[in-house]
C-alpha cells in the first residue's frame, strides 16, 4: 500500500518534532549556532536545522545522528510502560497514546538523506577532517541512504514498532 | 526534515559593509576561529536558539504522560519480569521455577492470558493438578493465538489426562484381586486390547503392587510392557526406577532419571530419586550432591526430605535426620505416613536399605 510520506509525516508529527529537536538540542550542547529551526511543516521536507557547520568530526556525526539516539531512547522510554500493560493487561486508552507517541517517535528515528547529504558534504567535501573521521562517516551515510530505501517498504515504521514493542520484551526477556 | 550546515547566507551581504563586524548585529566585532562571522553575544545568542513557547508546552505534555506512565510502571515492570523470567523457565523446562515465577504474576494480574497457560503448562509437568485445573479454568474460554504456546498446553492436557483413568472403578477393581497377580494381570490384558490411556494406569498401579510385595522382577516385565506402547509415561518411569534400584542396576535407575529430568530439569522427586539410588550403591558424596540440589529446589518437598534424611543417617549427622523426620511427619499429618515409616525402618535397622 503506497502512501505519501507527507501523510505519513502529518499522522506521525511528534516524531518529526523531535527529530528537529533533536538536532537542535546536539547542536546547543556542542556550542555550535544555529540560525534557523522548522519544527513541523506540510511540506518536504517536513522539518529542518539550519546551523553553522562543526569543524569537529565527532561533532558533526553526532549532529546528524542525535535523532536516532534521541528518538530512538525517547521512544523506548515513553512506550515501555504501555508495552508492558499490552503484555499483562489490558490497554487503556493512555496506553495507546503511550504507544503511538512511541511509534511516532520512533519511526523518525532515522536521519534524512538530507542528514546524510549535510553530512557527506561537511565530511567527505573538505579537508578539514581526518581520514579516520571519513572512514567512520562513509559506512554511516551508507546506512542512511539504506535506511532511505527501507523507508519505502516501511523500514522506519518497523523500526518504530520495533522500538516501542519488541524492545521492552526483549530487554525483559534478557534481564530475566 | 534535514539539518542544513549554512554559514553563506549570512555572509553574502558583509563584504560591502564591514568585514569586522558581526554579520548579525553589524555593531560588534568577530570572534576569531569560526566559519559564521559572529560576535561573542550573537554566537552566544545563536547557540541558544529560542525554543518556543508550544515545542516546550508539547514536551511537557509528553513528560506528563511519561510520568503517568512511569508512575505505574513498578507493578508492571515486576510482573512483566517474572512473565519473562517463567517463560525463559518453560524453555528451559524447568518447570518449578516457572510455576514459582507465574504464581507471582498472577497474584497481580489474575486473568493475564501467557501467565494463566504458562501456569497450566508448568503445573501439568510438576503434576500439580490443584493449580493445573485453576490455570485450566482462567483459560477455557479464551483464544490463544501464540500456534507454539498452544501446541504446548495441548501437550501439558494430554500429561494430565494420562493421570486419571476414564474408568473410574478401574483401581476398585486391581485392589480387589490385589493378592493375585494373575487376576490383575488378566485385568491389565483385557485392558491391552483397548490399547487406552487406562492400560497405563492399570500397568502402573499394578506395577505398585507389585512393587510393595517386592516382586521387582514382575514389576520391571511389567513396567516395560507399558513403556512399550507409550515410552514417556511419567508414572511408569517413575516407579521403574526404583524398581531397578531394588535389583540393583543402578546405572539404569540414573538413566530412567535422567530421561525424566530431560523434560523436566527441576522435577525434585527425581533428583531425590537419583539422591537414593547413589546412596544405595554406596556413592555418598554423589547421593550428597544430588539431596542437597533437591533440597534446594524445593526445602518443604517430602522426597527431597527423604533422600536428604538419608544422607545425613549414613553420614552419622543425627541432629539433621531426626529434625527432618519430624518434619516430614508434620508434612504427612492428614495423609498415610509413608515415607517417616519408610525412613524409620531404615533407621532402626528393620530395613537393609544397603
Amino acid at each position: 500500500m503506497f502512501i505519501p510520506g507527507i501523510i505519513i509525516s502529518i499522522l506521525t508529527f511528534p516524531g518529526v518534532i523531535v527529530h528537529e529537536l533533536a538536532h537542535q538540542m546536539f547542536c546547543r550542547w556542542f556550542k555550535i549556532p544555529v540560525f534557523e529551526v522548522c519544527y513541523f511543516r506540510f511540506e518536504n521536507p517536513v522539518g529542518y536545522v539550519i546551523h553553522e557547520p562543526s569543524k569537529k568530526g565527532y561533532q558533526t556525526i553526532l549532529i546528524s545522528i542525535g535523532p536516532f539516539i534521541i528518538n530512538t531512547v525517547l521512544a523506548f522510554l515513553i512506550a515501555f510502560p504501555a508495552a508492558m500493560q499490552f503484555k499483562l493487561d489490558d490497554p487503556n486508552f493512555l496506553d495507546y497514546i503511550l504507544i503511538y507517541l512511541g511509534i511516532s517517535i520512533g519511526c523518525h528515528a532515522f536521519p534524512s538523506t538530507g542528514d546524510a547529504q549535510s553530512l557527506w558534504e561537511s565530511v567527505m567535501k573538505t579537508d578539514e577532517h581526518t581520514l579516520f573521521t571519513k572512514i567512520i562517516v562513509a559506512p554511516i551515510v551508507g546506512f542512511i541512504y539504506i535506511g532511505a530505501i527501507g523507508s519505502f517498504f516501511w523500514l522506519d515504521f518497523a523500526y518504530g514498532f520495533a522500538v516501542s514493542l519488541g524492545l521492552p520484551y526483549i530487554i525483559l526477556k534478557f534481564c530475566a | 526534515m534535514q539539518e542544513i550546515e549554512n554559514s553563506k547566507s549570512i555572509e553574502t551581504h558583509q563584504e560591502t559593509i564591514d568585514l569586522s563586524l558581526c554579520t548579525n548585529c553589524k555593531s560588534k566585532s568577530i570572534e576569531e576561529g569560526f566559519p559564521t562571522k559572529l560576535c561573542a553575544d550573537c554566537r552566544e545568542y545563536f547557540i541558544k536558539y529560542p525554543i518556543p513557547k508550544w515545542i516546550w508546552l508539547f514536551s511537557t505534555i509528553i513528560l506528563l504522560i511519561m510520568a503517568v506512565g512511569v508512575f505505574r510502571m513498578p507493578k508492571y515492570i515486576s510482573a512483566a519480569y517474572h512473565l519473562s523470567k517463567a517463560e525463559k523457565a518453560v524453555d528451559k523446562k524447568a518447570y518449578l521455577t516457572a510455576q514459582r515465577e507465574l504464581l507471582l504474576v498472577l497474584e497481580k494480574f489474575p486473568d493475564n492470558l501467557d501467565a494463566n497457560a504458562n501456569l497450566l503448562i508448568a503445573s501439568a509437568h510438576n503434576h500439580n493438578y490443584v493449580l493445573s485445573n485453576v490455570a485450566y479454568q482462567n483459560i477455557a474460554e479464551k483464544e490463544i493465538k501464540d500456534n507454539d504456546l498452544f501446541k504446548n498446553i495441548q501437550n501439558s492436557m494430554e500429561l494430565l489426562n494420562a493421570d486419571f483413568p476414564a474408568d473410574t472403578a478401574l483401581y476398585r477393581r486391581i485392589k480387589i484381586n490385589k493378592d493375585s497377580t494373575e487376576n490383575m494381570m488378566r485385568i491389565y490384558d483385557h485392558l491391552a486390547y483397548k490399547n487406552n490411556i487406562d492400560q497405563y494406569i492399570a500397568g502402573v498401579y499394578i506395577a505398585d503392587m507389585l512393587y510393595d510385595r517386592k516382586l521387582y522382577d514382575e514389576a520391571d516385565k511389567l513396567l516395560s510392557k507399558v513403556l512399550l506402547t507409550n515410552q514417556n509415561y511419567y508414572p511408569a518411569l517413575g516407579l521403574l526406577i526404583g524398581v531397578k534400584r531394588n535389583l540393583k542396576q543402578y546405572d539404569e535407575a540414573i538413566e530412567i532419571c535422567n530421561r525424566i529430568l530431560a523434560e523436566n530439569s527441576e522435577d525434585v522427586s527425581v533428583i531425590a530419586q537419583k539422591s537414593r539410588t547413589e546412596l544405595k550403591r554406596s556413592n555418598d558424596t554423589k547421593a550428597a550432591e544430588y539431596a542437597a540440589e533437591a533440597m534446594n529446589l524445593n526445602p518443604d518437598d517430602i522426597y527431597a526430605m527423604e533422600s536428604q534424611a538419608l544422607v545425613d543417617y549414613y553420614a552419622n549427622r543425627k541432629t539433621e535426620y531426626k529434625k527432618l523426620i519430624t518434619k516430614i511427619k508434620i508434612a504427612e499429618q492428614g495423609g498415610d505416613p509413608i515415607i517417616s515409616n519408610r525412613i524409620e525402618q531404615i533407621i532402626l535397622g528393620k530395613v537393609t536399605y544397603r
